[in-house]
């Protein structure tokens, strides 16, 4: 017990001067004196001390500073954890460096430099090194009709470094410009290439890569949003400075449209993606840099990179419904194909897969995706620190 | 001393000396009850500057509920006639001083605003998204100055003047509130000043940044803003009102805070004015010092996030409807029903302006029972139907005129919308009558005259949101004060007030219990009351109304 109510009790008990008073206001008199003995400061209790020590670190507080990371190294290598260290300067300028590593014991270092955003947070400029390491990369061949049963793992390891510039005339447009050099390497183990043939795979290549991009975006936000829709179209050439037969120039296009119907108590949201390739003469798209469908945010009932070819299609709609302003639920249809030529796509062979899933979100960001699909070849349980679309 | 202790000692100590009051001395009414003023005998010495942490107070009340665990407990600062004395928090204004719509629209003012001249600035709120500064006049008074966002011009500004006029009508202490056209060229940057921007160290503030702050300020065509400024409270800051606990630098502080009335009752209030944002933070506690005595005074302010405003855009549809974070059971049954379980803040109308923001249509069926404030508190969680009672009794008193005449000190510029929310707001303020009057025996202003009749009123009847009772019935008691101990003597039964007296015997003082006979069950419960003899006659002493 408290000394001082120790003392309180007992003062009072053995008939203090409290008690001998004949007003209200007097008695009341006598309890402020009697707590006048035993004040003390005023100030946080030691679980304040603690939750505002864990809050106003300078990451959490917006200003940067050592952080713990949880994600993706490279898609299908598994969760990954790792360490960050983020200095923020004035207009949104900053620099970060991050090292993950996955359950798969896949790795990567990256660096980002952002400038201070010029003319009026109009244009931004950064600069990117990255280096990766992916155990266990799959590949099962390309084109749609490929079997799940034939198939290889690769172990792929880029390392790009690359600038890049952002020009928002307004907040809703944005153009994108960039250069890259990629350095990629590719390694595969007791696999006879000659049954599968995997362009690109065991060669060293090195790409001179250009990038445009022109995207109008009205959600509230890319990381979350219940209304809007982005509409974009990137360009990208990639050009093998040795001359080797894999230079390629590749186009996406891509809707993204979120409906809130009855104040956003259901949001109808559809997806296109189409990402079409085209080669110089007598080149081919190497297999770690083709387009693919399987993933967590493509045709999700299938493996990571299932299918693989020079194009691919992707549609895919979803009914959500929020259930709590940081949880949205959806149920979901992915359809999709790749296709060695545009010409090839055919819509009912395209592959398609439904499922429900759980998103747990701020007004801005989606921190937890977890989702159950399902599709022709079996079932995929999803995990993803990211709105799918 | 943490929170914990704090609250252990000090309701041990009201605790144990209530009842040694009752047991003791065994008596239950003194010669000075009630009291109107609540004592302030010691003047506080070192009272510290504590700012409690706001995602703190938003866990604590969230996961961990403090302040006393045994709810149902009746408030334990009201006066022995079940009235909250003149205090720190509270000072009975509507229903006991005159109030009229002038004084309503005056509210707290006691100056005409700004001395003329340039505004000296001498902080900026840099962080958040509505800018802010405090800047000192050529009279050397600090004021704060707050805009509007842009596109929502008077929504934030005029919301928090009608709010903070109403509260003060309530009983609240208050800032003094003004509005105003700030020309930038009017503001001077203080020689010491420093600002902080998001991420960054504090430095010395320049032009850029004024620009900057007003960049996300709505601005009129003439290059000017309108602002509002509320004058620094009198005395030094040294904190915020907490809703459970008492302070422990403050001796006249006696009673944990979840057990006052008016900490309870701000429920209501802030209901009824859509006030979501009624947390700790949005508060000031001011050390002053009056007829030669420091203490503590408490008063409420910020008052943007009310009524159809949310400060920084119009009010979202769930504000007012919803916790920050929904009940656990309502997510999942939500969450089952595919979406089809639709909340009733996504199904209604609403009046959007861009003058003052956006407010359901028709608040004639509101349920202030159902209404939620953003983050709930120990007071809030403590209160009961006799709380809720004493607040909407207070309402009573606060007509449509003085709502009115709140509004219009808004200057919101736009009649349809100055009338929608004047509307708006004695509706809510019917519905709240309608709602928690009926709820306890509403029986007031009880007085046994020298004729020997015992007068009351029934305020829900004279509100005229609850029907005439068939009839009260009286049990009339001897009172042994210094025992504590009533002698049932007779009944009587009439079919409205006055109810005859019955021949009693010699007593200096006398317990009625009053119900109702028919109506609702809530009037069947008696309320007691007490009176005293006083050269001849009688006077009221006591008043027990119980849920």
């Amino acid at each position: 017990m408290h000394r001082g109510t120790a003392v309180l009790i007992g003062s009072l008990l053995l008939g203090s001067p409290a008690l001998a008073q004949t007003t209200r206001v007097e008695t009341i008199a006598g309890q402020q004196a009697e707590k006048a003995k035993q004040l003390e400061t005023e100030g946080p209790s030691d679980a304040e001390l603690v939750v505002r020590r864990v809050l106003r670190s300078p990451l959490l507080s917006g200003g940067g500073g050592a952080y713990p990371w949880f994600g993706s190294v490279f898609g299908g290598s598994g969760m990954a954890v790792g360490a960050g260290y983020l200095k923020r300067f004035e207009k949104s300028g900053s620099v970060n460096f991050l090292a993950g590593i996955s359950i798969n014991n896949s790795q990567m270092l990256e660096t980002r430099v952002v400038a201070p955003a010029l003319f009026r947070d109009r244009l931004q400029l950064g600069a990117q090194a990255r280096w990766t390491d992916a155990n266990g990369v799959s590949y099962y061949g390309v084109g749609p009709q490929t079997d799940p049963e034939t198939d290889f793992e690769y172990d792929y390891q880029p390392t790009e470094v690359s600038a890049d510039a952002t020009f928002k005339p307004v907040r809703w447009l944005a153009f994108r410009g960039g250069y890259s050099f990629v350095d990629l390497t590719t390694a595969v183990e007791d696999f006879d290439l000659a049954a599968l043939p995997a362009p690109g795979i065991g060669r060293d290549l090195r790409y001179n890569v250009l990038r445009g991009e022109a995207a109008v975006d009205t959600r509230t936000s890319p990381g979350y949003s219940t209304r809007g829709g982005l509409y974009r179209v990137a360009w990208e050439r990639h050009e093998e400075r040795h001359g080797l037969p894999f230079s390629f120039d590749s186009q996406e296009y891509e809707v993204r449209q979120l409906v809130p119907l009855v104040r956003a108590q259901f949001v109808v949201a559809v997806h296109g993606l189409m990402t079409l390739t085209s080669t110089d003469a007598g080149n081919v798209v190497p297999v770690p840099l083709a387009p693919f469908l399987g993933s967590g945010s493509t045709l999700r009932a299938f493996p990571t990179r299932r299918f693989t070819d020079r194009n691919r299609v992707l549609l895919a709609g979803e009914y959500r419904w929020r259930p709590s302003r940081y949880l949205d639920m959806a149920v979901f249809v992915d359809s999709g194909q790749v296709a060695g030529d545009v010409q090839q796509f055919r819509f009912h062979d395209f592959e398609t897969n439904w499922g429900i899933g759980a998103r747990f979100h701020g007004p801005v960001f989606t921190a937890l995706r977890v989702e159950y699909a399902r599709g022709r070849e079996g079932r995929n349980i999803i995990f993803a620190g990211s709105q799918v679309f | 001393m943490t929170l914990v202790r704090r609250r252990f000692t000090v309701s041990l100590l009201a605790a144990v000396a209530l009842t040694s009051t009752a047991s003791a001395q065994s008596r239950r009414f003194f010669p000075d009850d009630p009291i109107w003023r609540e004592p302030i005998t010691q003047d506080v010495k070192h009272a510290n500057r504590y700012e409690p942490d706001l995602a703190y107070q938003i866990l604590e009340n969230l996961f961990w509920r403090p302040g006393d665990s045994a709810t149902g407990q009746r408030a334990k600062n009201i006066n022995t006639v079940d009235e909250v004395p003149d205090g720190a928090f509270f000072v009975n204004r509507a229903g006991r001083a005159p109030l009229t719509p002038a004084a309503v629209a005056r509210g707290a003012n006691t100056s005409e605003g700004p001395a003329a001249g340039p505004w000296t600035v001498v902080s900026a709120k840099s962080d958040g998204v509505t800018p802010g500064f405090t800047i000192r006049d050529t009279a050397g008074q600090l004021w704060f100055v707050k805009f509007d966002p842009p596109g929502w011009r008077a929504m934030a500004t005029g919301s928090e003047m009608v709010a903070a006029k109403l509260f003060w009508a309530a009983g609240y202490h208050t800032a003094e509130y003004h509005l105003a056209q700030l020309k930038p060229a009017n503001l001077v940057i203080g020689k010491d000043t420093k600002i902080t921007p998001q991420g960054e160290m504090a430095r010395s503030m320049h032009q850029g940044d004024i620009a900057w702050l007003l960049s996300r300020a709505d601005r009129d065509a003439d290059g000017t803003y309108r602002v509002i400024l509320s004058k620094a409270t009198p005395g030094r800051p040294v904190g915020r009102i907490a809703f459970h606990g008492t302070r422990a630098d403050d001796p006249n502080d006696l009673i944990p805070h979840e057990h006052r009335r008016e900490l309870r009752g701000y429920f209501v209030f802030a209901a009824w004015l859509n006030h979501v944002d009624a947390k700790g933070i949005n508060s000031l506690s001011s050390l002053v010092t009056e007829n030669g005595r420091s203490f503590i005074r408490h008063y409420l302010l910020d008052f943007g996030s009310a009524l159809g405003s949310a400060a920084v855009g119009p009010r979202d549809g769930w504000e007012g409807y919803e916790a920050l974070v929904e009940a656990p059971g309502e997510i999942g049954k939500r969450a089952l029903s595919f979406g089809f379980r639709i909340p009733q803040w996504r199904r209604q109308d609403y009046f959007e302006s861009p003058t003052i923001g956006r407010w359901p249509r028709d608040h004639a069926q509101w349920d202030p029972q159902t209404w939620w404030p953003h983050i709930t508190n120990a007071a809030f969680r403590h209160m009961r139907a006799d709380d809720t009672f004493w607040a909407a009794s207070k309402l009573v008193s606060i007509t449509d005129d003085m709502i009115k005449a709140a509004v219009a000190e808004a200057k919101f510029g736009d009649p349809a919308s100055e009338a929608f929310l004047a509307k708006a707001i004695a509706d809510r303020r019917l519905r709240i009558l309608q709602t928690f009057l009926p709820k306890v025996n509403p029986l007031v202003d009880v007085a046994l005259d020298a004729e020997g009749r015992l007068t009351f009123r029934n305020v829900a009847v004279d509100a005229a949101v609850a029907d005439r009772a068939p009839g009260y019935r009286a049990l009339w008691y001897t009172f042994d004060n210094t025992a504590d101990k009533a002698t049932l003597v007779a009944n009587t039964e009439e079919t409205q007030s006055p109810l005859p007296m019955p021949p009693m015997p010699a007593s200096d003082f006398i317990k009625v219990d009053i119900s109702a006979v028919g109506g609702p069950e809530a009037w069947t419960r008696p309320i007691s009351v007490y009176f005293r003899r006083n050269a001849g006659a009688w006077t009221l002493v006591g008043l027990e109304r119980l849920p």
